[in-house]
């Protein structure tokens, strides 16, 4: 490289952090020589061998935790000191090169401990802060109209003009599902709102309610209970014979006990009536005498036919 | 507080249910009398409560049960003894607001006796079926007990 190279610069220009770092004292300097002459130069954007950027890494300081404040060892001197140590010679340097030293801002990874809030303070001062204040809304949203609920009369009104669209609906336009016919769906009905729930299954307090009934009602019995009577036993063995009875297996009386067909059929199922049907008998009999004439028949052509032979 | 309902006190009247009326007499006639006035009576009364319940539930027509205490008496001619205004009112007090508290206890007792008999005889239930339904019914008799 020559002198009149113009990409040489006579001063030496503001450098970033980054390469500052790796030009200060102490570090292996690139050799002189043949060799080195031969090397190209190293520009000034050159970015950081890895073994430079883990360096630099290894000296900052951790993060530091809600938890990290007063933990021995892990006190923010030494980070700092380390900092320090990493940052210091950067931090002077670009100032000695006319560059203005960085200011530690929050968030920065080489900040200095002390002036970077912890986790917790940063919270703390989060919440501290007044929250976002709204426009106040403007006169003309607000609800001021006191003429809710409306009157009885424009209820009734605005009822009496619903059956109306509904009659007229149903009777205008009897095509359409039910909903759009106005049909009223289960437990509605005609002269009630559509949200009407009297037809609905109980709710539960109506069940409540009803067991409450009925407990009443065993109450009754139970009132009658406390009362006394006399021997039990006595009265259970008089009435043995009257529980007989009532026991007994009910006799099938009145009218005769017929089947009924489970379906549809073109016959009758089940024969409605006892006995042999004469028309059956005759038609069996046909069906039998037919089949013995032909029987007869093969039966005399196969022993006729040897004969012949 | 009242002693619950025993073990004998239901196997005698799950006997008599189960139409096996030898055991139900023998049963009934080896229990303990005093204990029988309070838990055999309030099981008695706790059966006759539910199994009118299931046959006539609430908003039953009084015309069927009207109908029904008729078909009782007219089983045998022991059966037409019984009191059909006392049979009617016991079982429109279990699905209506009917009172009882002027029947005497004595017949309410025996006709309830009865018209159970006539509602297990009709209802025709099978083994586990009596037993569910002596169950439920013990767990109410222990109910009015407590």
């Amino acid at each position: 490289m020559s002198a009149d190279d113009p990409r040489k610069p006579d001063t030496p220009a503001p450098q970033p952090a980054e390469h500052v770092q790796r030009s200060e004292p102490g570090r292996e300097q690139p050799a002189s020589g043949p060799r080195a002459e031969a090397t190209r130069p190293v520009p000034a954007e050159h970015p950081p061998s890895r073994t430079e950027h883990n360096q630099a890494r290894r000296a900052e300081p951790p993060l530091q935790g809600p938890g990290d404040a007063g933990r021995p060892g892990n006190g923010s001197q030494a980070p700092t000191d380390t900092a320090a140590r990493a940052t210091g010679a950067s931090a002077e340097r670009p100032a000695e090169q006319g560059n203005p030293p960085h200011e530690a801002s929050p968030g920065t990874r080489g900040r200095a401990s002390a002036e970077a809030p912890s986790r917790t303070e940063h919270n703390e001062a989060r919440r501290a802060r007044p929250p976002i204040e709204r426009a106040q809304e403007p006169a003309e949203w607000r609800d001021t109209d006191s003429s809710w609920p409306p009157s009885q009369a424009d209820r009734d009104s605005a009822r009496a003009l619903y059956r109306e669209y509904r009659k007229d609906r149903t009777t205008t336009d009897p095509t359409g599902s039910g909903h759009e016919r106005g049909t009223k769906s289960v437990g509605e009905k005609d002269n009630e709102s559509p949200g009407e729930a009297s037809g609905r299954p109980p709710t539960g307090p109506e069940l409540l309610k009803a067991e409450g009934k009925e407990t009443s009602r065993g109450d009754k019995f139970q009132k009658q209970v406390n009362e006394d009577i006399g021997d039990v036993i006595d009265l259970g063995n008089t009435g043995v014979e009257t529980v007989k009875d009532l026991m007994a297996q009910p006799s099938p009386t009145g009218h005769p006990e017929v089947l009924a067909n489970s379906h549809p059929a073109f016959g009758p199922e089940t024969p409605q009536h006892a006995g042999v049907d004469p028309s059956a008998v005759a038609e069996m009999t046909l069906v039998l005498g037919v089949i013995g004439f032909q029987a007869g028949r093969w039966l005399h052509h196969k022993i006729e036919k040897p004969r012949k032979e | 507080m009242t002693m619950p309902v025993t073990d004998e006190q239901e196997a005698t009247l799950h006997a008599q249910l189960a139409r096996k009326f030898d055991e139900y007499e023998r049963l009934l006639n080896s229990m303990d009398p005093v204990a029988a006035r309070t838990g055999y009576r309030t099981l008695v009364s706790a059966a006759f409560f539910t199994a009118a319940g299931e046959r006539f539930p609430e908003g039953s027509p009084r015309a069927d049960i009207i109908e029904y205490v008729a078909d009782v008496r007219a089983r045998s001619d022991r059966t037409a003894e019984i009191d059909p205004v006392t049979a009617e009112r016991l079982l429109l007090a279990v699905s209506t607001d009917e009172e009882i508290d002027d029947i005497d206890a004595r017949i309410s007792f025996q006709t309830q006796g009865f018209l159970l008999a006539a509602l297990i005889g009709d209802a025709s239930l099978d083994g586990q079926q009596l037993d569910d339904f002596m169950a439920r019914s013990r767990r109410l008799a222990d109910r009015w007990l407590a």
